[in-house]
């Protein structure tokens, strides 16, 4: 049972008490942990919240990178004007979580090191290719955010003793679009049943670089190299966005789900959804407006 | 009679306390010496406890009691919220005891433990042991109804609650003329009623050794019966108090904790305990609405009349009896005067199941055979190629009609004109015609569906209320009702009637919410839509004695006969000159006062109200579908009713908000959902059990065709039930139209229908970019 609520002020602070108190783990918003705790998932005796440490709820651009601190909560993701206009994968994604309350309290690094696989904001996040900054006691070190999963619901962070404190990322620049679409069986407090988000570059009337995500397909966020592959060097188009997106149905391992949604209605749902999030990335991309 | 109240949407009699925090549900009462009872609940759907070991528990330090089968007395008794029967073959099943030896879902309570906080209850929990011999669990009623199966009361062969329905002429005889059969199977799915407060309750022992349970029920008085039944004790030694209450929709009107709750506080010494549940388990330990399965068979002639139906359901009642037997029958009778026939044949099977306890639920059996009934409709119309609502008009029932089997009347019937509004709001013939031959992959269509219902429940159920009403010295009045508020605005219309009938304004009606069964007059509750009507016409006649009460006082004082007199807006005055003889507060005032002549002005009436009146109404609605991922958007959807005169506007738009969104969630999203091989519910939460939020609803235009009923002194027929009951039929109808589709199950989620679509070739492979 947790016995202590402590509150860390810095990052360097917060590896301080989580050392000096075994069986910490932190906490951010909560919306995760909390229920795990009730739930004895985990135990817990002491909890270190970071949501007042400054740094990890910074958002800002930086010679051409995005930095958004781990602590910055769904709303202030979703309603931040840089992230609308450089990263709206993201913002769509955040708006996407659960509930306004859900959003005030739940946060980026909260999302990520949770470790499910449909994640809102962790799916944008691996399609947007950011990297996630994280402190320990052996030091920092800086990991592609697809490569922190060690399962569904296990987390190469170690909240226990280590802290993710940001994440980074790079601005493509001219002519890159990303996008996020999600399928769930209402408008608010649910999980996707699938969620896709894209990233694309079109320089010169081609694609030069993409990124694509889908979720739940995988033990965790799955950047689908496949999807990309066909993209990369073509002249976006409907027909090229359909192979991309019959690549990724084909790569998809959606399980069996009687909350979530069977197998075959999930694969043939990543067809329409990679379509769709690959159609509003090139409209972006090619200047247009984002909806 | 003045009209300067009733017909008006005066606020709410609780509106303040509601929104101020003021108002005192259940949870709000704080005891000394309070204890927190929890339940251990059953992990197996099926199983026979063999051992108990709860020695560990009652060593805990801070438990006060720990309570297994062996702890409390073994009397059977039913939950159902019904008047008594004085016949014993009418009686509701009694297959209950406090706690039980068998579990039969997963989630049944196999001992609970009374402690000083909740902690410590939960920690007691975890040192009890128990060994179960697990048996089969039988999940669906095919599973349970199949030769050799297990039986899950052993007193009930084939695991067959109830069968038996009725029949109306000859029903093969009408096949035989027919001149064409239809057939379809349909079904509805398990869904929760999920009101706002999560039922709890406070028993405790008063200093004269009597039990009282402070609880939100919709049924105080028959608690008051089936915690006596259940203790095995005389019933006026159990005393039940209902406060405010967060909503019920049918799942408090049974009792679901308050023997238990009575059981706890006679374990620890009398002391209050507090007994609620978490919303978690209310999904699974209070009541769900069946899951009903539908054969329907139909036999109709060349111009489109109806002459014979059979029908056949079977519906899955889940663990314990509940209302389980009268639903199937309520459902079967209530829909069946909107289209009358010839022959109609009604066969249902009430089936036992290891699932939660399926018993009242907004509709009472309703929505889910309006749901078959109404979508059997669309698919024959669509078959003769008729307009559905065409086809409907052409079977609808008139004013006159008289139900061959119990006799109840359609005196007023708003229906042809309910339709007719209907179809001009949502523009039914422009957008049909404009719909014709889509090919995008979004799909627009239209559907509607009717029903008709009761105003409570004669002449199958006693229908007794109670009123009280006391005139005060300044010449307001205090109105004591029988019947409860539950959230529905109860309180407030019978106000409006009392003060119409008085001559007052509303605020002048001070009205007693609590309902103590010491104290309040007799009245069965809040269901079968009952209030308005049934309980109304104890206020109004309640009031009415008052009003003579009065008038003759008034005699007394000035010499003027009672008959020349009457009362408006707080005075007395001459009935055909309108001149003021005295203020109304003179009178109340003198009534106290008289040195000679003193006595004070009450009334105290019961009414056995030995009549029904049926209500009707219609739900129109406009979808789009999503060919590519199966979803349904509603984008227009608007309910009319023929509740007889509406008595306050503005709630009855309420009760209609609340009904239609309802009715969507049961169209669209919402189900229970079980682990198919152990029963182990999944979704019993709301983060996985889709109830519509506030942004799936859409705008809900709600109309009224006020027609009056004369078996009413106001006019009135129910509303409480009704708007949810034609909804998903409506939503169906409208995909129907859309795609083509029959779609033959509830909900049509977006995975349902992708695959009915896909199936129907309706799915158009690889992208067209579109978004
Ligand atoms: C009702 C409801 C609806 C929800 N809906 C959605 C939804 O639609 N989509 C969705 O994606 N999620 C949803 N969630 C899940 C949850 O809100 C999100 O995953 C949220 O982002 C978690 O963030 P948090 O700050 O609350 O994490 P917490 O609960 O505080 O932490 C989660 C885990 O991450 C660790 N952790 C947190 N921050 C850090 C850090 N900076 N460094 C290291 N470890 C860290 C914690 O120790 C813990 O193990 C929902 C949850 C609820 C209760």
């Amino acid at each position: 049972m947790t016995r202590q609520y402590l509150f860390a002020t810095s990052p360097a602070e917060c590896l301080a008490l989580l050392a000096a108190h075994p069986g910490a783990r932190l906490i951010a918003g909560g919306t995760d942990l909390v229920i795990d705790l009730k739930e004895e998932k985990r135990q817990v005796h002491t909890l270190v919240d970071i949501t007042r440490i400054p740094e990890l709820k910074i958002i800002h651009e930086e010679n051409g990178r995005i930095i958004l601190g781990a602590a910055v909560t769904h709303t202030r993701a979703a309603a931040s004007k840089l992230i609308r206009e450089k990263l709206p994968a993201l913002a769509a994604a955040a708006a996407a979580v659960g509930s306004p309350q859900i959003r005030n309290a739940g946060t980026l690094g909260g999302n990520v090191v949770n470790a499910q696989p449909a994640a809102d904001t962790a799916v944008a996040l691996v399609a947007l290719g950011a990297e996630a900054t994280i402190l320990g006691p052996e030091g920092e070190r800086r990991v592609p955010v697809e490569e922190l999963y060690a399962g569904v619901g296990r987390s190469k962070v170690d909240a226990s003793r280590e802290i993710l404190t940001r994440f980074t990322v790079d601005l493509w620049g001219e002519g890159e679009g990303s996008a996020f679409t999600r399928l769930s069986p209402r408008r608010a407090l649910s999980l996707p049943m699938l969620n896709v988000a894209a990233r694309v570059q079109v320089v010169d009337g081609k694609c030069t670089r993409a990124r694509v995500c889908v979720a739940p397909v995988a033990p965790w966020p799955f950047l689908c190299e496949e999807a990309a592959a066909v993209l990369i060097g073509q002249e976006p188009s409907a027909g090229v966005i359909a192979r991309a997106a019959a690549a990724a149905r084909e790569a998809a391992r959606p399980r069996d789900s009687l909350l979530r949604g069977s197998s075959s209605y999930r694969k043939d749902m990543t067809t329409v959804l990679v379509t769709r999030a690959l159609a509003e990335a090139f409209s972006l991309a090619a200047g247009g407006k984002s909806n | 009679m003045p009209d300067t109240v009733v017909g008006k949407s005066v606020s709410r009699v609780d509106a303040v306390a509601k929104v101020t925090g003021k108002a005192k549900y259940t949870g709000d009462f704080v005891m000394r010496d309070m204890l927190v009872g929890k339940i251990l609940r059953s992990p197996y759907a099926h199983a026979i406890i063999k051992n108990i070991d709860v020695s560990r528990a009652r060593a805990l330090p801070g438990v006060a009691a720990v309570l297994t089968y062996k702890d409390v007395p073994r009397n059977r008794f039913p939950t159902a919220g019904h008047p008594h029967a004085l016949d014993p073959k009418h009686r509701d099943k009694a297959d209950r005891t406090i706690l039980t030896d068998k579990v039969r879902f997963v989630g049944d309570a196999v001992a609970a433990v009374v402690a000083t906080d909740e902690l410590i209850a939960a920690e007691a929990l975890k040192l009890i042991a128990v060994e179960y011999e697990v048996l089969e669990p039988l999940l669906t009623p095919e599973a349970a109804m199949a030769e050799g199966a297990p039986l899950i009361h052993d007193d009930c062969p084939g695991n067959i609650l109830s069968s038996g329905g009725y029949e109306i002429g000859d029903v093969e005889a009408a096949f035989q003329e027919a001149d064409y059969i239809f057939e379809d199977e349909l079904e509805t799915s398990i869904v929760q009623h999920c009101q706002l407060e999560n039922h709890i309750s406070i028993a405790y022992v008063d200093s004269d050794g009597r039990i009282v349970i402070i609880t939100s029920t919709q049924i105080p008085h028959i608690i008051r019966r089936i915690v006596g039944q259940a203790l095995g004790i005389p019933w006026g030694r159990v005393r039940v108090i209902k406060p405010c209450v967060g909503g019920g929709f049918g799942s408090k009107q049974d009792a679901c904790l308050e023997p238990l709750a009575a059981a706890m506080t006679l374990a620890a010494g009398g002391r209050p305990v507090k007994l609620e549940l978490s919303r978690e388990e209310c999904m699974i330990d209070t009541r769900t609405r069946h899951a009903i399965k539908y054969r329907i068979k139909t036999g109709v002639t060349k111009d489109g009349k109806l002459i014979g139906m059979h029908i056949r359901a079977i519906a899955n009642t889940g663990a314990y009896a509940s209302h389980g037997h009268s639903i199937a029958m309520a459902g079967g009778s209530k829909f069946r005067v909107l289209y009358p026939m010839r022959a109609l044949k009604y066969e249902p099977y009430t089936v036992y199941t290891n699932l939660p306890v399926a018993g009242a639920m907004r509709g009472y059996g309703s929505p889910q055979i309006t749901f078959a009934v109404e979508s059997h409709l669309d698919n024959i119309a669509r078959k003769l190629n008729l307009d559905p609502v065409e086809f409907r008009l052409k079977n609808l029932v008139q004013a006159g009609y008289i139900d061959p089997l119990n006799g109840n009347a359609v005196r007023s019937c708003g229906i042809h004109e309910c339709i007719a509004r209907g179809k001009g709001l949502i523009k039914w013939d422009e957008k049909k015609a404009r719909y014709k031959g889509q090919t995008g992959s979004k799909r627009r269509g239209l559907g509607m569906a009717c029903f008709s219902y009761g105003s409570g429940t004669y002449p199958v159920g006693q229908e007794i209320a109670g009123a009280r009403i006391v005139l005060n010295q300044d010449g307001s009045v205090q109105l004591q009702i029988g019947a409860t508020e539950i959230g529905q605005g109860s309180d407030t219309v019978l106000a409006q009637m009392a003060a119409a009938t008085l001559g007052l304004p509303v605020d002048m009606v001070h009205v007693i919410s609590t309902q103590d069964t010491d104290i309040a007059p007799f009245d069965t509750g809040a269901y079968a839509s009952r209030q308005t009507y049934i309980s109304g016409m104890a206020v109004a006649k309640a009031a009415t004695e008052v009003k003579e009460k009065i008038l003759d006082f008034v005699r007394g004082m000035t010499d003027i006969p009672a008959h020349a007199l009457d009362i408006e807006d707080q005075n007395i005055v001459y009935k055909h000159s309108g001149e003021v003889v005295m203020p109304l507060a003179e009178v109340a005032l003198q009534s106290y006062y008289d040195p000679v002549f003193a006595r004070p002005i009450t009334s105290d009436t019961s009414n056995n109200a030995r009549i029904n009146a049926f209500s009707f109404g219609v739900s129109f609605a406009e979808v789009e579908v999503d060919l590519k991922t199966g979803k349904i958007e509603v984008v227009e959807i608007y309910n009319v009713h023929d509740s007889g005169k509406i008595i306050n506007p503005q709630l009855a738009a309420g009760q209609v908000h609340g009904g239609v969104s309802m009715g969507l969630g049961y169209a669209l999203s919402e189900q229970m959902l079980f682990d198919e091989e152990t029963g182990k519910p999944l979704n019993n939460n709301l983060l996985d059990y889709k109830l519509p939020t506030i942004m799936d609803v859409p705008d809900i235009g709600v109309d009224f065709v006020e027609t009056f009923e004369p078996t009413h002194p106001f006019g009135c027929k129910s509303l409480g039930e009704p708007p949810t009951i034609p909804v998903a039929p409506a939503i169906r109808n409208a995909v129907f139209d859309a795609t083509g589709v029959a779609f033959a199950r509830l909900p049509l989620t977006p995975q349902l229908v992708f695959a009915r679509l896909k199936a129907a070739g309706l799915v158009q492979e690889g992208g067209d970019g579109c978004v």
